[in-house]
């Protein structure tokens, strides 16, 4: 048996897709030029984006494809603030436990602090609202995640804009780990959104095609120049990434959404598996991603147990899966104030929601094994 | 890279680094103490499972 539970790093492509992408494969004309092949590669861009709007329900001139999600936050971060101090006019705040590219281009910028979060990994609002009151020399932007696809935590966007704004700033949302189970409407985030990014690989997409959605008032400065995209991702268009978020997102169906196998997964641990513990918002706040389990074992080292599990045919990670080769503790578990110990021992198990009740009994049963050969190993 | 300490793979027997932090931890298993890669690894486990299975006195 394979039972694939790494969904928040990547997801697979449907046989429908594939054949369709197959029939793109011939359009290889380049969008930009005015000649008859170019016309059909236009028209699936042109498509694509109105599928994406319609998915988060946007307007599609508001909708950009960049290169990635992480390029997205890149963007979104740097295309407001600038390197040159007589010409910036932005301070940053950003979540400590956002996505690597997030947090290394927020850390990049000339003004920069970090919001706290809680043992959870929910921003702390009263310590933004305060942060935001006291730094006032320059117009905020902030930058948070609006679900962890670490630690599976959801942060109330709402209020969080609802504070930025207050204080006059800018709120942007990265959106990549929230939006494959968790739909995304922007008629009731606009007023408290201006930015907003997610990847397109973790919604059944190829790699290498992302999304910036941007309210209209923000001006952006370019991250690769050249005329595409409204000048903002100049190079000539990925239409094979494009076409595959375009079909990704029509096709979305939100309906394997509910929580079940992950609470099916995760009753069996706490009541079988001693010595474990969850990472995160729990489950009986509401306030977590659906599909998202981060568990601690305590005394097992998570990446043997993710080799352990792969063996037995089952796919898990530690920490985020850009993370996964780095020996050091995710930036995320450090800012949850997680015991250092504990940090090398978890293991983050993310379903797609269509799990057979087979393959979880075979992954609760394998994963008690699994947990009990290493503390065995322990001993020797 | 001198005073770094090299030893050999228990599975294909390659002389590799181990992390400080693997081999200066004595609480718990850590894969890099024996293996110098993920398939190495896994073929470790491969064997220790099968040794626990034939000596059943190993599951205790």
């Amino acid at each position: 048996m394979n039972i694939y539970l790494d969904h928040a790093a990547t997801t697979g492509l449907s046989d429908s897709m594939k054949q369709y992408l197959t029939s793109v494969l011939d359009l290889w004309g380049n969008p930009s030029s005015l000649y008859s092949i170019s016309d059909k590669p236009r028209q699936i861009i042109s498509d694509a984006r109105q599928s994406v709007a319609k998915f988060i329900n946007a307007d599609p001139k508001d909708i950009y494809f960049t290169p990635s999600g992480s390029g997205s936050n890149t963007l979104a971060v740097k295309g407001l603030t600038s390197e040159n101090p007589s010409k910036n006019h932005y301070e940053v705040f950003y979540s400590p436990t956002a996505h690597k590219s997030m947090l290394k281009a927020c850390e990049a910028c000339i003004y920069h602090t970090a919001l706290k979060v809680n043992s959870a990994g929910e921003i702390d609002c009263v310590y933004l609202d305060d942060v935001l009151t006291r730094h006032n020399a320059l117009k905020p932007l902030v930058c948070i995640e609006a679900g962890n696809s670490e630690i599976g935590t959801i942060n109330d966007v709402v209020n969080i804009g609802s504070i930025v704004h207050g204080h006059n700033g800018i709120l942007a949302v990265d959106a990549t780990g929230y939006i494959p189970s968790c739909k995304v409407n922007m008629k009731q985030w606009e007023n408290y959104v201006d930015l907003l990014t997610f990847s397109g690989h973790k919604l059944h997409a190829l790699k290498g095609i992302g999304v910036l959605w941007k309210c209209k008032d923000i001006d952006l400065k370019p991250l690769i120049y050249g005329s595409q995209e409204q000048s903002l991702i100049g190079g000539t268009e990925n239409v094979l990434g494009i076409a595959s978020l375009g079909k990704a997102v029509e096709d979305y169906n939100y309906s394997s959404g509910a929580p079940n196998n992950r609470d099916y997964i995760y009753h069996y641990i706490v009541n079988h598996i001693p010595d474990s513990y969850l990472v995160g918002a729990s489950i009986e706040s509401g306030k977590r991603l659906p599909h998202n389990l981060y568990i601690c074992f305590k005394g097992v080292e998570g990446e043997s147990l993710m080799i352990l599990l792969d063996l037995n045919g089952i796919q898990v990670s530690t920490g985020s899966a850009c993370n996964s080769r780095n020996r050091s503790a995710s930036a995320t578990l450090s800012a949850i104030g997680m015991d250092e110990k504990d940090t090398h021992s978890c293991i983050r198990l993310t379903f797609s929601g269509r799990e057979t009740p087979e393959e979880l009994d075979y992954v609760c049963d394998i994963l008690k094994q699994c947990v009990e050969s290493l503390r065995w190993l322990n001993t020797k | 890279m001198t005073g770094k300490v090299q030893k050999p793979c228990k599975i294909c027997g390659k002389m590799f680094t181990p992390c400080a932090d693997c081999e200066n931890d004595k609480t718990m298993f850590r894969w890099k103490r024996v293996a110098c890669s993920p398939e190495c690894a896994k073929k470790y486990f491969a064997r220790i499972a099968s040794s626990r299975q034939l000596n059943p006195e190993n599951k205790k």
